[in-house]
This record gives C-alpha cells, structure tokens and sequence, in this order.
C-alpha cells in the first residue's frame, strides 16, 4: 500500500467516525458534513455511471450504425417534459414501458409464481415429500396446510369467505395468520437483527481489523 | 405490590438507568473488536442452501459456460463483500470454465480492474476465457433481453469491442447456451425478476447470493443453491477452506446475537417478576 492510500484510508476512517458520532453527540457539523459527504459522493458515481451507461447502450451504438436506438433514446428523453409546459408528452414513455413491462412480464409471473407453485405443492402433497433437504412427510403436510390456511386467510368475497372469518370455519383464516406471523417474525429477526449485527460487525473489520493490518503491513510487520 | 415485586422492580429501573442504549452499543463495538482479532472458531454447520451453492460449482465441467451477474461496483468489490467474491470467482476458475460477467449495477464499469487485480482473473485471456459486460439500464427488461439475444442486445463489451470478435463469445447466444448463473444482487425484488427472465424461460440453473427469503418461493424449483449473506459466505469460505473474513464475521454475530436474545430475555423476566403492568404504548405517539 503507498503512503496516499493509506492517507486515503485514514481520511475514511475519519469520515465513518463523524458518521457513527450521531449516536453520542447528535446531529452536528461533524455528522452532517459525513452524511452530505456520502450523498454527494454516490449522486456523482451514480451520475458519471449513467453517462457511461447512456454512451455505451446508445450513442455508441447509434453512432455504429444501430438508428433505431434513436426512438428508444428520444422517449426516454421525452421523461424531462415534464419540467416544462409540454408535460403531456412525458405520458408516452411510461406508457411504453408499462406495456413493454407488462407484456414481458405477465406471461412469466403466470408460470413461474403461480402454475410452478401450485404443482410444485400439489406434487409434494401427492408424494408426501416436502423439497430438499426436507424430504419428510411432516414438511409436506406442513407446507400444504400453510399455503391453503393462507390463501384462506385472503378471501375476501362477502358471500363466500364469511364462514371463514365470522362463522365456523374461522379457526382455518387464524391458522392461516399464524403461519404469516411466523414467515414475518423470520423475515424482521434476520433482516433487521442479524443483518444490523453483520453492518456493526462489517463496519469494525473494515475501519479496524483491515486498517490495523495495512499498517502493520505497511510497516513490515507480520500482520495480526 | 409485594416487597418482592417491588424490589424487583427497583433492580430493574436501576439496571435501566446503567445500561443505556449508549453503553450497549460501546459494550457491542467492544465485543465486536476483541473477536475480530481473537476469534473462538465456534462449530459451525453447513448449510443446505450453501452446499447446494457449492455442489452446483463443483458440478461444472472445463469449457461450460457461466453467467456471473452482479451489481457490485468498486466500494463493494472492496468493501465487506471482498473475500467471498475473490472466493467465488476463484472458485469458477479451478473450474476451467467460460465466465461472462453481467453487471447489473451502475457502478460496474469502476470495478472491472480490481476484479482482475484481485481475483485469479489476471492468469485468464480476455475476450477467450472471460469477458466483461457493460451496465445496461432497464432492469428486468435488460436482463430479459440479453438472456434472448446476448450480442445483438450489447454488441461491445465494457472496453468497447465488439463482442462478436471474442472467442469466448462464438458459440453463445442466449441463456439457453449457458450452463450455470450465479446471481448476486442486493435489491429484494430482483430475485423474482431473475427468476421470471431466466431460469422460468430457460430452464437453466440458478444459483444466488442472496437473502434467503427473496428466493425462499422459488427455492429447489428455479433456485438451486443460495448463499444467505454472511452465514453462507462464512459457510462457503469454511467449506473452500479459506480463512477469510466472513468466518470472523460469523463469530462476532454468533456472539453478539446470543447477547441481544439474553438481554430480551432477562427484560422479559424483569417485566413478568415486578408485577408491573404498564399501559401499552406505540413509538407513533398514539
């Protein structure tokens, strides 16, 4: 490592140290320098990105010869419109990839979100074997009550679904919330507590662990 | 209330009043640093999704091809994510196949040299052994449209050659031509995007690194294999024998996570034993 990156490390580390100051000092120059430090810095990656990105799926391409790009190219243009008084015409490229999207898109959710789904189940059901490496009967049950209780759960016709929500059957729609309040429980305990330890965790290894050893490298010493 | 509750309840106020949120954070970061350079290399058990992740690797055969997609830019590249990148890509070039690198990010185009620097990458040609692809705006409708037609949609490469001038590229067309994609991405909803776009139309295998339950629907039918953020990297790294960072990670989080469950619990205990049964209150003031 030469001695400019190292500064540059350092310089880091000094900015992350006013980012994390907010937790004991407050909203300060020193944590609102970091926080627009960090803004300013992504909104000038992200913007120099997307010229690169621009010129090399468009302009190079139109400049090689490929002209139709110039019609996808001036409706994404036609977006800006709508900072001016011509706003209408902002309309045709969202309608454009509304269409598009959808078109692209419908036929696929169809297969792989419903028909895969339902005979995947199905199967599992019919084989007593829930997907590896939960090949047990117990899983398939499992699986196969989850997805009807519900689905149970999300029927909403007045007529048909009061039974259960109101009337007898109503233990299945219960049966069926528990069994989102489990998938829910899963999803807030490892996205919000595992991964907020693994940000803690990852903030140390980089501005400490790394740090301590380029140092030491950089000394010649054996790394810790 | 009985002397016994209220003792309690005494004991409890005060053990408020000295672990604030400020110390615990200070006793976390303490925790945390002491693990990072004294690790207890707890046991650690191998996942399915990891192994599966791993197997599919292992799987491959010399001259297959394989789409590796990913929104990483520089800071990631260098950031906490390094390790298990270099250990992946490494992985892929024991294996002696083709890789194509799909970016999905917009920062890619920064990250292409430190792939080179950092990875086995620099003992392959380029152009015959691996090719990087530009970043392409769009989404799923971008990475619907390379998968049908992977020059006509990019036509050069990230330097700006035309990719049917690559060797690499002479026999590939679409995603049906390729045998494996290992799929990384950050953002929740491209999971099922790349699902829809690749795997469904294709059939071809996927293998992610990726929050689990992004892909949990699809998992074993379109997805098959998954490294689960930083349990399957340290997973990963263990099962590829590298003492990388991941491992360390691990260890903190195992530690730390079994802190914050015993510290529940013992609010729990302290809420139940005093015998207070305070109003339910809502952090929205309401």
């Amino acid at each position: 490592m030469e001695l400019w990156q190292l500064l540059m490390m350092f310089s880091g580390i000094a900015i992350g140290l006013m980012g994390l100051s907010l937790l004991w000092f407050g909203n300060t120059y020193f944590f609102a320098f970091a926080e627009n430090w960090l803004i300013g810095g992504y909104a000038a990656i992200y913007l120099s990105a997307n010229i690169q990105g621009l010129n090399s799926a468009a302009l190079t391409q139109i400049a090689s010869g490929r002209f139709l790009l110039i019609i996808p190219l001036i409706a994404g243009f036609l977006v800006f419109t709508r900072w001016t008084r011509f706003r209408w015409a902002a309309r045709y490229p969202v309608a454009v990839m509304s269409g598009v999207g959808l078109g692209a898109i419908v036929g696929l959710t169809m297969r792989s979100q419903l028909i895969s789904m339902v005979t995947t189940t199905a199967g599992e059901l019919v084989a007593l074997k829930g997907p590896a490496p939960f090949t047990d009967p117990i899983s398939a049950i499992v699986m196969i009550v989850g997805v009807l209780t519900v689905l149970t759960y999300f029927l909403y016709s007045i007529t048909f679904s009061r039974p259960f929500h109101q009337g007898s059957g109503r233990w299945v729609a219960k049966v069926g919330r528990w069994f989102m309040l489990v998938a829910a429980g899963y999803l807030w305990s490892k996205i919000f507590l595992t991964e907020a330890v693994d940000v803690t965790t990852d903030i140390f290894i980089m501005w400490v662990r790394r740090t301590v050893q380029e140092v030491q490298i950089y000394l010649g010493m054996p790394p810790l | 209330m009985t002397s016994q509750q209220k003792a309690v309840s005494s004991f409890e106020e005060k053990f408020r009043k000295v672990l604030t949120v400020q110390r615990l954070a200070l006793i976390i970061i303490a925790v945390t640093v002491f693990l990072l350079f004294r690790p207890l290399f707890l046991p650690m058990k191998i996942g399915f999704q990891t192994q599966d992740f791993y197997n599919h690797i292992e799987a491959l055969q010399p001259g297959q091809v394989v789409v590796y997609s990913s929104d990483t830019g520089p800071s990631d590249f260098l950031g906490g994510r390094r390790d298990i990148y270099k250990a992946v890509i490494n992985h892929l070039i024991e294996k002696n196949v083709k890789i194509i690198f799909h970016p999905t990010g917009a920062a890619w185009s920064g990250a292409t040299e430190l792939y080179k620097q950092l990875t086995d990458l620099r003992t392959l040609t380029y152009g015959t052994d691996y090719v990087f692809l530009p970043y392409v705006s769009g989404e799923e409708m971008a990475w619907a449209s390379f998968a049908a037609d992977m020059k006509g949609f990019y036509k050069t490469d990230v330097y700006g050659a035309t990719l049917s001038s690559l060797p690499i590229m002479a026999d590939i067309n679409s995603l049906a031509d390729v045998n494996l994609c290992v799929v990384q991405y950050g953002i929740f909803t491209w999971g099922e995007m790349f699902v829809r776009q690749w795997p469904t139309k294709y059939g071809v295998t996927m293998i992610c690194m990726a929050l689990f339950s992004t892909l949990q629907a699809w998992y074993g039918t379109y997805v098959k294999g998954n490294l689960d953020l930083d349990l399957g990297f340290a997973e990963y790294e263990k099962l590829r024998l590298i003492p990388a960072e991941h491992i360390l990670r691990m260890e903190a989080r195992n530690v730390v996570s079994l802190m914050i469950i015993g510290l529940v619990i013992l609010g729990t205990i302290f809420y139940w034993a005093s015998g207070v049964r305070r109003e339910a209150r809502t952090t929205m003031g309401v």
